[in-house]
């Protein structure tokens, strides 16, 4: 039998169940988020030479996409935690589709960025943050599990869609295929469809209790109605979170990785043919890379998973970042198709493991219920060290006319990020530590206290409970201590 | 005394299956200390020979191998001949067969790179009876031809008159000849029908995936009954889960 595992989600996630076809819809939902910008690539080329463009120019319409959809994340949030995950994807599926259809019509590259950037964009954003959240809420114990096999998806999709993409191409022209791949996204909604509400927002007879409790409250303590237009833009999106430890260090972690994350890959087919290798071996090296990343991301969700590497799995998250910043700086000695090829194999296996833990470890720094504004804040901040990244590779590149110096920046940065999680996290850990022992001597003494209590005052505090979504009273040393037991072998389900 | 060397060449050549040139140079001013032979900026060949005579090997005669050949003696100054290559156009299409969208433009690409170069392209649309010549300049035909390459585009595509055969002809001093480029025009519907079938699949998928949750709804309106009383009881009214422990409100 499991002990209370999270006390703040205020019920026990069924880790299983419905909650794989869960993972099944966020699989599809993310795939779709990650991949397509990168697979309508394709169309480029005919498409510069339909509206008389530069490839500069349509290399725009990509990165507007995947600015929106990481930029669109606090909005995401807000309303995922106003109305729940499945409306908003469903939603969200309705706009990708409608923005790739009314791309099918334009008639300048204007309107192609219109469509296809900002609305087929802003509704990947609907789509990715609320798929990750939910995984949160239907998993605890088995999470890392779920995280890797949804991130799976994505290059899944890349290799799924990529063909499928050139095939479309050639079938239909590009104007067809975006109507057709309108309708593909629209299989977002049937991901969504199965984001089946769980917990608080679902409840009924919650709501109504909640409506009751409020009203006691309201005529009991009258320094609540000092709830400034701030406290209640919290609950939506919990800006409090920039106060939270382990959530800065996640932050600047992050930030400072993502800078030299992205750039190998869009700069690896073009440092093979510089190499000298021809076109399809180059393109090769990145079914390689897609290839080792779909089985690395749910192998490591299920290695993140086990007892050893659970309660530490922030170490193995900035292990796994220096070990990708460490294929990155040990590249320029590759200099044959052998080496290349390895170097790849590598690559996918770094990258898959970063990938599959990414909101894996920001869940367990903030806990479930807060994961919802944070995964927001944070996909904002990281937007433009996003598209920051490959430019500057880019003229590291141009100014040296080599790309070895791209590769030890993006190594050396990866390489620092990596360090400075896992030193912050030893002193997060520690500090941790520590609160969990005051938070166990407070509790003590409290539960002296508690006796006196009467029923009508449990209401009152089991509705104010209830009512304060946003900020919590370290939730984390609620869930790492949760996390403990169940690690030290006292849970089953 | 001071005579410029003369360098005499094989005589120009426009066919041959092994076909070898040759320059041979006469009272040179200074000794020879190789040979190079060169196509237009590229180095073919280069010898430290101390020879009068220079060969090289073309092989075929064709659009690849025409060219303007120059052979060098590397005296001082270096003295060179040229021997010219000549062909009959050999004119290729970007892509066999191009597609085109109803109502879009269509554009057919041909290009040659042989020696010498083309004075005139001509575009033919082939027909049962006699291939029609296409005007340049009209609405619906722009061609727009440059030296080795020629373009025809075609706008406001007609899924009736326009798909078919068009033959791009070049024309230089030897003779014309030319390629076959065939255009293939996709209806508008022609994305509708798979359209139309992935939104069925989405729709049919959604309603199924709802009508199973109703059906399942009725174990959990149970519950919620049994769950009214649980504010007092401090129990997490979450009735889907029966093994849901109890917790203290705090």
């Amino acid at each position: 039998m499991s002990p209370p595992a999270n006390t703040h989600l205020a019920y026990t996630p069924p880790d299983g169940g419905w909650g794989w076809a869960v993972v099944f819809g966020a699989f599809i939902s993310i795939g779709f988020s990650y991949a397509f910008p990168k697979a309508i690539a394709i169309f480029f080329k005919e498409i510069q030479d339909v509206f008389g463009t530069s490839y500069s120019e349509i290399a725009w319409v990509s990165s507007i996409m995947l600015a929106t959809t990481y930029g669109g994340g606090p909005i995401s949030s807000i309303l995922v935690n106003r109305f729940g995950s499945r409306p908003v994807v469903i939603f969200g599926g309705l706009l990708c589709g409608i923005g790739m259809i009314s791309a099918a019509f334009c008639t300048s590259i204007l309107q192609l960025y219109i469509c296809v950037g900002v609305i087929s964009g802003f509704g990947l954003a609907l789509n990715l943050q609320p798929s990750v959240i939910i995984i949160g809420k239907y998993f605890l114990k088995r999470r890392p599990i779920a995280n890797g096999l949804a991130m799976a998806g994505s290059p899944v999709m890349l290799f799924t869609l990529a063909p499928l993409n050139q095939f479309l191409f050639d079938n239909f022209g590009w104007r067809g295929s975006f109507f057709i791949l309108g309708a593909i996204l629209l299989n977002c909604c049937v991901a969504g469809a199965l984001f089946r509400p769980i917990g608080m927002a679902a409840d009924p007879v919650r709501k109504q209790t909640v409506k009751q409790a409020e009203k006691t409250v309201k005529d009991g303590t009258e320094d609540k109605e000092d709830k400034d237009c701030c406290e209640k833009f919290n609950k939506y999106l919990d800006f409090s979170l920039f106060k939270h430890r382990g959530f800065l260090i996640y932050l600047i972690g992050n930030v400072l990785m993502f800078l030299g994350f992205f750039a190998p890959i869009v700069f690896l087919a073009p440092y093979a043919k510089h190499l000298g290798i021809d076109e399809y071996s180059a393109a090769f090296l990145l079914s390689i890379l897609a290839i080792v990343d779909m089985i690395a991301r749910p192998t490591t969700g299920i290695i993140a998973n086990s007892k050893w590497v659970r309660p530490k799995i922030q170490y193995f998250f900035s292990f796994s970042i220096a070990f990708n910043g460490a294929c990155h700086l040990l590249c320029p000695l590759a200099t044959g198709y052998t080496g290349l090829v390895v170097y790849s194999v590598f690559f996918g296996l770094g990258f898959g493991m970063v990938c599959a833990m990414l909101f894996e470890t920001l869940m367990d720094l903030v806990g479930a219920v807060r994961f919802t504004s944070a995964v927001g804040l944070v996909t904002i901040v990281e937007c433009c060290t996003i598209l920051l990244g490959p430019p500057i590779g880019g003229t590291l590149i141009d100014t040296f006319g080599d790309y070895k110096y791209m590769f030890i920046k993006c190594g050396a940065v990866m390489v620092l990020a990596g360090a400075f999680l896992f030193i912050m996290n030893y002193y997060n850990y520690r500090m941790l530590a520590k609160e969990e022992r005051e938070r166990i001597a407070t509790e003590e003494t409290m539960k002296d206290n508690k006796h006196i209590r009467t029923e009508t005052e449990d209401g009152n505090i089991w509705a104010k409970e209830k009512m304060q979504d946003g900020p919590e009273v370290e939730p984390l040393t609620d869930e790492k201590e949760g996390l403990k037991k169940e690690v030290n072998g006292k849970s089953e389900v | 005394m001071n005579t410029d060397p003369i360098v005499e060449t094989s005589p120009n050549v426009t066919y041959g299956l092994d076909v070898v040139i040759s320059c041979n140079i006469s009272e040179p001013q200074s000794p020879i200390t190789g040979h190079m032979w060169k196509k237009g900026d590229k180095i073919l060949t280069s010898d430290k020979e101390p020879s009068e005579y220079t060969t090289y090997k073309i092989g075929e005669v064709n659009g690849d191998s025409s060219g303007v050949y120059e052979c060098i003696f590397e005296t001082n100054p270096p003295v060179s001949g040229t021997v010219y290559v000549t062909v009959k156009p050999h004119v290729t299409a970007y892509k066999k067969s191009e597609h085109g969208n109803e109502g879009d433009t269509g554009v057919l690409i041909c290009k040659c790179n042989s020696y010498p170069p083309v004075s005139q392209w001509t575009w033919y649309k082939i027909k049962s009876d006699v291939n029609e010549a296409i005007i340049n300049g009209t609405e619906k035909f722009i061609i727009k031809s440059s030296g080795n390459k020629a373009e025809l585009r075609i706008a406001s595509l007609d899924i009736e008159k326009d798909p078919g055969e068009y033959i791009c002809n070049a024309t230089n001093e030897l003779g014309t000849s030319g390629a076959v480029v065939g255009l293939r025009v996709r209806s508008r519907l022609a994305a509708l029908w798979p359209f139309l079938g992935i939104v069925a699949e989405v729709l049919i998928l959604v309603t199924i995936i709802f009508i199973y949750e109703k059906r399942r709804k009725p174990d959990e309106v149970l519950d919620d009954d049994d769950g009214g009383s649980a504010p007092l009881k401090s129990n997490p009214p979450n009735h889907k889960d029966k093994n849901v422990r109890q917790r203290n409100a705090n």
